[in-house]
């Protein structure tokens, strides 16, 4: 499992993460999510259509990081495949009630930063 | 947590850090089994003291001599023998007082004492063990506050219910590195039954503790200006007093319901927790109990909202932590929630309670002994 990212331009940074977000191993991609979630941007996309699960801990790293993004007036978004696991995990937790989850990452991104 | 396991893909075994499990077929058979029985004080003078059964039978009494020496004026002086029989434990009354209790029955002669089972003796409770001795010294070195923490959420844990109108049984297996779950159910009143489940997002000792004060709260059968009744309201409240920046970024799903035995319904609410199911006596299927709502915890002020079902005579609610469907197989099979909900309408066996066999049906179904998160089903069946 891994995390990587990209900023795109001033406004917006791209974060992905792959592999399994479960406890094994999680700790550390979890804290580099809420971590890069803090940059001085606008928008932040979360791109977590290459996760093949998502378990409690980092259910909690996406809801810490979407609560501190929105306090600091910044915007974050999902972007999940439908029908997905990692979709069936997010629709039953209620994270889509707190972050706006998106199928397409070019939607996302024009949302982010809207 | 919520979520469903795929199939395998690597990241198996590693020795010493799973519970192990009851298994049926003969015990002992894998030459790597090291497992051992245990009984372990849940309730009573010395919490936590584990004492290992071998071939060699050994008495519980109130003085030597006593092989066990239990300090409890309601323990008679030779109370029980405890010892095992083919590889499974066995207890046997001796005469005493005030009885032995298996599984809250009060025994008479012997009986055998299944993993998860407990004993009471006088005003102890005995919880029956069936792990590896290897995780047992692991967990008794390296975190005994874990140790202590799972064995205070086990003595929050209802006695199974055999008579009346609603009967329970459960298996609460914890992992090594104790995931969180917990659940409870009482009588508001002559004919009010109130039932839950959670699950904290966050495993080890935080996690156990902040079940326990999740679960000191919903035992309550009263809550000044909250109607304990409703499962919205309650959820609502617990989601007020619970918010996860007061609570080291701690957050819960819960599953709680409240049966009218009157009327037959059963109102409930689902806080980011997945379904629990109810099965008609008939078994064709089980209805998922389902309302959507956010996890406690993660939105001040949500309004959670409840549904209702009507319950049929002889229907069974499973309620039950994702431990039991997120399990990484180790035949390569995949495992998920349907494969799992598919065990709850398979028939009952005689002489064995439904938690039971559908936890052995999993153990054989995943080819797992031991799975990495809590295990925890709850089955209520209402006459």
């Amino acid at each position: 499992m891994s995390i990587s990212y990209e900023d795109v331009g001033e406004q917006l940074r791209r974060i992905e993460i792959t592999g399994r977000l479960d406890v094994e191993g999680t700790n550390s991609v979890a804290s580099q999510l809420v971590e890069l979630t803090q940059a001085p941007k606008k928008g932040v996309v979360v791109d977590l259509t290459s996760l093949k699960f998502l378990a409690s801990i980092g259910i909690r790293a996406l809801i810490t990081s979407a609560k501190a993004v929105k306090e600091r007036g910044g915007k974050m978004v999902l972007v999940v495949d439908d029908g997905s696991t990692v979709m069936m995990s997010i629709k039953a937790t209620g994270i889509d009630q707190l972050v706006p989850v998106f199928g397409s990452s070019s939607d996302a991104e024009r949302a982010a930063v809207a | 947590m919520t979520g469903v396991v795929l199939a395998a893909d690597g990241n198996d075994d590693k020795p010493g850090t799973r519970t192990v499990i009851a298994r049926p077929g003969a015990p002992g058979a894998d030459p790597d089994d090291d497992r051992a029985h245990y009984l372990v004080v849940i309730d009573g003078a010395e919490p936590g003291r584990r004492i290992e059964l071998g071939d060699k039978a050994v008495v519980f009494g109130r003085e030597e001599p006593a092989g066990v020496v239990i300090a409890d004026p309601l323990v008679s002086r030779k109370h029980c023998r405890v010892g095992l029989v083919m590889g499974e434990l066995s207890v046997t009354d001796l005469g005493s007082s005030n009885g032995t209790f298996v599984a809250g029955r009060r025994l008479s002669g012997s009986c055998l004492v299944a993993p998860g089972d407990r004993i009471t003796i006088g005003t102890h409770v005995f919880e029956h063990e069936w792990r590896s001795r290897k995780e047992v010294e692991a967990a008794r070195n390296v975190d005994s506050d874990l140790e202590k923490a799972g064995r205070y959420v086990r003595s929050l844990l209802p006695q199974p219910i055999e008579e009346g109108p609603v009967r329970t049984d459960w298996v609460l297996q914890p992992s090594a590195k104790l995931g969180g779950d917990a659940f409870g159910y009482h009588f508001i009143d002559d004919l009010t039954f109130a039932i839950y489940l959670l699950d904290v997002t966050g495993h080890g000792t935080d996690g156990a503790m902040h079940a326990v004060s999740v679960m000191n709260v919903l035992r309550q059968r009263a809550l000044p200006g909250v109607d304990v009744r409703d499962p919205g309201r309650m959820a609502a409240h617990l989601n007020e007093m619970f918010q996860m920046d007061r609570h080291g970024n701690m957050l819960l799903s819960l599953w709680y319901g409240v049966c009218d035995l009157g009327s037959r319904t059963l109102t409930f609410t689902s806080a980011g927790h997945h379904p629990g199911y109810l099965v008609e006596p008939g078994r064709e299927g089980a209805v998922p109990l389902d309302v959507s709502n956010v996890l406690i915890g993660m939105m001040p002020g949500f309004e959670y909202r409840s549904a209702r079902v009507e319950v049929p005579p002889g229907s069974s609610l499973f309620l039950f932590s994702d431990g039991v469907f997120e399990i990484e197989t180790g035949n390569g099979r995949p495992w998920g929630i349907d494969d799992f909900v598919s065990l709850l309408t398979e028939p009952r066996e005689t002489g064995k309670a439904e938690s039971r066999r559908i936890l052995e049906a999993v153990a054989a179904r995943t080819g797992r002994q031991s799975f990495e998160d809590d295990f925890t089903l709850v089955v209520a069946t209402f006459a």
